[in-house]
């Protein structure tokens, strides 16, 4: 067997390089500006292409699509900070659009209940990964055909309708930009604050960075672990509202491919996998650039087959690229 | 056999060790789960474990790459099988066009597809360091939309010859099983035979202390990427000749079921031990299970909803008597 080389700090590069210093600036500090730099290349694009989108009726009739990927990715980010990934994260939110165009519309305290019933059942899925030990994954996976099944029995083909009020809150004017806007900043606002600057939030960051020091400063992980799914589960519940408010009719399988694609938002948001890291500001901006994209292949007489390997070059590409720049960032630290 | 914590496998023969033989519970559950179905139908017939043997052939191929993957550890998945089968299949059928004339190259094509679609992975992993699931979705991703530009959305016509090897059958037992089994006896010899299982297992249990003992950590990850990959095409085409042809979603249902044959199989799916036996009877519980389900009338939704609860029931179970 050969033994594996011990890497040496510094032994790659024994002599200071006369550009390092010059480099430093390149080198981007923000873990969102990918998402950032992608969302003006799309919306750029979209502007050129179709100039009459950048209305504000144009752009609410862009963007609305938009709104429940935005949560989605959101609650599949806060899944991630604790170190889980959420594989029926697309049926959870078909499940909440069935709910809400269906049981909402007729009883509005019986649907609220049942939205409260998926929140309880995110913390149960929380559980059963702390408590057994079991990955996430596996948990999530399972759950998805559950939720697939509920789907299916309350509301086995497309159908239902939105409540009224729900059309008309979502469907407001409001000034400047379009109230789509408005509900996506305030949900980047909500986790940020939650996340980054609420006392609290450092608790559910620690639990996916550093899981020995939130155990050992007294902070039980089973708690952490439920509330990050009890969050979830409520983002789970406000992306399935949306879906209903957007395509006013209840379909469980319409949701499905959220699933994916919530993944590659969160990369390109600038998230870290295996937790520890948010950048809700990030996954916005990614959720909304990559659906912006699909609209854009569209523009282009792109056929649609290609949404999904666009998506996962996408993917690739800023996967590839955040590698480079952080050897970059790391090449001029040693310097 | 524990040495300096790696588990040192010993040879195919000497491996039925009987005290701890896991594949007895999953084959246990997959008798009783037939006498159950022999129950609700009202008659007592092998055809119908003969059937559903074929069925869980292919449910086997995919889950026995799926364990090689879950047994790296630090929670890998291969997210990519269902589309990975596709594409193998969909390549097979089109270069082949329909005919035997050029039938070996296509299916040395579909395999290649397979084991390429594998290693893409596997560098995307190694590489860049992304999770297997994210990287393996990126694949399937790029997978199923050659699939959409390969069919227009439409069936593609397989050789003549691959569909009398899917379907032909002596006294019910199809020609499938065999291939299915010969291959997992390959994929037994491999892991059991040479280092590769050794260091399999090194890297499950802890990838860190397998580097430093000089493990080919990422030979072995980028290989045991192109391995499940490899099967999910064998899957993939075997399934096209049986089914007399390929679609667009054929390999919808193979990602839940190749988990959950792991999971019934009771291999942890934490990583550092594979068990191919006892995968295989998991998939055969699998495929019964989903037939009784069929068979005892329940709406598709009640289906889906005990699957699911079957699948986080049993992981758990597991996972519980493991501690």
């Amino acid at each position: 067997m050969k033994v594996a080389e011990a890497p040496v700090p510094g032994a790659l590069h024994p002599g200071p390089a006369p550009h390092a210093r010059q480099l430093r600036w390149l080198v981007p500090s923000s873990r969102g500006w990918t998402a950032g730099l992608l969302l003006v290349v799309v919306a750029a694009a979209t502007a050129i292409l179709r100039p009459a989108t950048m209305s504000v009726t144009g752009a609410s009739l862009l963007l609305g699509p938009a709104l429940p990927l935005v949560f989605a990715s959101l609650a599949q980010m806060v899944i991630i900070l604790v170190g889980d990934f959420d594989l029926g994260i697309g049926y959870a939110v078909g499940l909440v659009n069935v709910l809400t165009a269906t049981a909402l519309t007729t009883n509005p305290f019986y649907g609220v209940a049942l939205m409260i019933v998926m929140v309880l059942a995110y913390v149960a899925m929380g559980a059963i990964v702390e408590l057994f030990h079991v990955p996430a994954i596996v948990v999530t996976l399972g759950a998805s055909f559950i939720w697939l099944g509920v789907g299916l029995t309350i509301q086995p083909t497309p159908g239902g309708t939105a409540a009224s009020w729900l059309e008309t809150t979502t469907n407001a004017t409001w000034p400047v930009v379009p109230e789509q806007v408005y509900i996506m900043v305030a949900g980047a606002l909500v986790m940020w604050w939650v996340l980054r600057r609420w006392r609290y939030g450092i608790v559910l960051r620690g639990l996916g960075n550093n899981r020995a020091a939130l155990v050992n400063s007294g902070w039980s992980p089973l708690w952490t672990r439920l509330c990050a799914y009890a969050l979830a589960g409520v983002l789970v519940d406000v992306a399935g509202l949306l879906t209903t408010s957007v395509t006013t009719s209840a379909d469980i399988n319409a949701s499905a491919t959220l699933t994916l694609i919530t993944f590659a938002v969160v990369v390109v948001g600038g998230c870290r996998f295996g937790g520890g890291i948010v950048v809700p500001g990030g996954v916005v901006a990614a959720a909304v650039a990559f659906s912006l994209l699909a609209s854009v292949l569209s523009f282009l007489n792109v056929a649609a087959a290609w949404n999904t390997a666009v998506e996962g070059l996408v993917l690739v590409a800023a996967v590839g690229m955040r590698w480079f720049v952080e050897g970059l960032r790391r090449y001029a630290r040693r310097h | 056999m524990k040495m300096n914590g790696l588990v040192q496998e010993p040879n195919f023969v000497q491996r039925v060790d009987w005290s701890r033989a896991r594949w007895v519970f999953p084959l246990g559950a997959s008798l009783l789960l037939w006498l159950a179905a022999c129950g609700i139908s009202g008659r007592f017939t092998v055809d119908l474990l003969l059937d559903n043997i074929t069925v869980a052939s292919f449910v086997a191929l995919v889950a026995v790459g799926q364990m090689l993957v879950v047994g790296l550890g630090d929670g890998s998945f291969d997210l990519s099988i269902p589309y990975v089968m596709t594409v193998a299949a969909y390549l097979c059928g089109k270069s082949s066009g329909g005919s035997n004339t050029y039938l070996v190259l296509a299916l040395l094509a579909g395999l290649a597809v397979g084991a390429l679609a594998g290693a893409f992975t596997g560098v995307l992993v190694v590489g860049p360091g992304l999770p297997p699931v994210v990287a393996t979705l990126a694949t399937g991703y790029i997978a199923y939309t050659i699939v959409l530009l390969m069919g227009n959305g439409s069936q593609v016509i397989v050789a003549p010859g691959l569909i009398s090897f899917g379907q032909n059958s002596w006294h019910g037992l199809t020609l499938v099983v065999l291939a299915a089994v010969v291959v997992m006896v390959a994929v037994a010899l491999l892991r059991g035979q040479g280092r590769y299982g050794m260091y399999l297992h090194a890297i499950g249990q802890s990838r860190a202390a397998a580097a430093l003992t000089g493990v080919p950590v990422k030979r072995v990850v980028v290989g045991t990427f192109m391995l499940s990959g490899l099967l999910a095409a064998i899957a993939g085409i075997l399934l096209s000749g049986y089914a007399g042809g390929a679609f667009a979603d054929m390999g919808d249902t193979y990602l839940i079921a190749s988990v959950a044959a792991i999971v019934v199989g009771g291999t942890s799916v934490r990583g550092g031990e594979t068990a191919i036996a006892a995968t295989a009877f998991g998939a055969t519980t699998i495929a019964l299970l989903i037939a009784l389900l069929e068979l005892s009338g329940a709406a598709i939704g009640v289906q889906d909803i005990v699957q699911g609860a079957v699948i986080i029931g049993v992981v758990m179970v597991v996972t519980r008597a493991q501690r």
